[in-house]
């Protein structure tokens, strides 16, 4: 069967999403023990924070995201134009 | 303008509430010293029953929420709603609010000014605070934790102290960006290294939406519009005359 735009789209979209969550959790890995951190109404130490981005839950995702919006940010320079403006 | 009465709520039932019922005692600590009238709603003192007696017989100026948020509430002990959009914001009318609360400066904020608040602070995402799960017993002494709460009480103390709130709002946030680049250095601790990215999410945000921002014929420097609409934090603002 041949293999449409969009199919290989989505593969594309499935496996950066793969490789994202793969950063996240080195990230999380490499962190302190003495390091935890409470959003919102929930609060994980860095095993939890592991099982969570691991199973993607709700509390996962926004650790995903902080993590990333972090990392483009870092690499935009947009941490130090906040400075900049200030 | 200066709040001459200071009313605050700091439930104390989990951990984060912990954290900030403890750090918001030096907020209670500034305003003594400038001889502010405190009503502190803590502990489980700070239902909704509680908070509209005191905002009825007392004339606070300035209003300090702690505690969960959402888009529509902010609450109290145990989760209690003290506010909630389209029920009972109109009571905060002529009051300056913070609510160090998450997602409340969304709806809940934008209903306030409409509702004739002076002017709302507060946070249009989740409110994350790092912290030391050795130190969960003694927040004050928690240096991790101390980098995200101390720029945030920046707000409530420069209030006080008689700026007005725009001034207040860029002092917590100049703050947070120099804690920030602390941990970005080599002084910092591990821990604190690792905290970064979710200071930056309390600090900033791509979002280029204008909402959230609520100037109603104030002067504002040309680029405060860009720089504010990049932050996190809601801040929804009246003039103070």
């Amino acid at each position: 069967m041949k293999t449409t735009k969009k199919q290989t789209n989505q593969s594309i979209d499935r496996k950066t999403q793969e490789d994202i969550k793969k950063l996240v959790i080195s990230r999380i890995k490499a962190t302190s023990d003495d390091f935890a951190i409470s959003i919102g109404s929930k609060d994980c130490t860095k095993k939890q924070m592991l099982e969570s981005v691991e199973i993607e839950n709700e509390l996962g995702q926004e650790i995903i995201e902080t993590q990333m919006e972090y990392l483009r940010d870092m690499a935009k320079g947009a941490i130090y134009q906040q400075g900049n403006d200030s | 303008m200066t709040a001459r009465i200071l009313l605050i709520t700091r439930p104390n039932h989990d951990l984060i509430t912990s954290y900030l019922f403890h750090w918001s005692k030096l907020v209670i600590e500034e305003a003594e010293k400038k001889g502010i009238k405190v009503l502190d709603l803590q502990g489980n003192k700070a239902t909704k029953k509680t908070f509209a007696s005191y905002m009825k017989k007392h004339e606070a100026t300035f209003i300090f929420f702690n505690g969960h948020g959402s888009e529509t509430t902010i609450t109290g002990h145990n989760n209690e709603i003290l506010i909630e959009i389209d029920k009972n914001e109109k009571i905060l009318a002529k009051k300056i609010i913070y609510a160090r609360s998450c997602n409340a400066a969304n709806k809940l904020g934008l209903s306030c000014i409409k509702h004739h608040a002076l002017a709302f602070i507060g946070y249009r995402r989740k409110f994350a605070v790092g912290y030391n799960p050795s130190k969960i017993t003694n927040p004050l002494k928690d240096e991790i934790a101390e980098l995200f709460i101390e720029p945030s009480n920046l707000i409530p103390i420069s209030l006080l102290k008689g700026n007005a709130v725009k001034k207040a709002y860029e002092k917590s946030q100049n703050a947070m960006w120099r804690n920030l680049m602390f941990m970005l250095s080599t002084k910092a601790s591990p821990s604190q290294k690792d905290a970064a990215p979710y200071l930056w999410i309390n600090e900033a945000s791509p979002s280029t939406e204008a909402g959230g921002f609520f100037f109603r014929g104030c002067a504002i420097p040309q680029d405060a519009g860009r720089r504010l609409s990049r932050c996190t934090s809601g801040f929804v603002l009246q003039p103070l005359k």
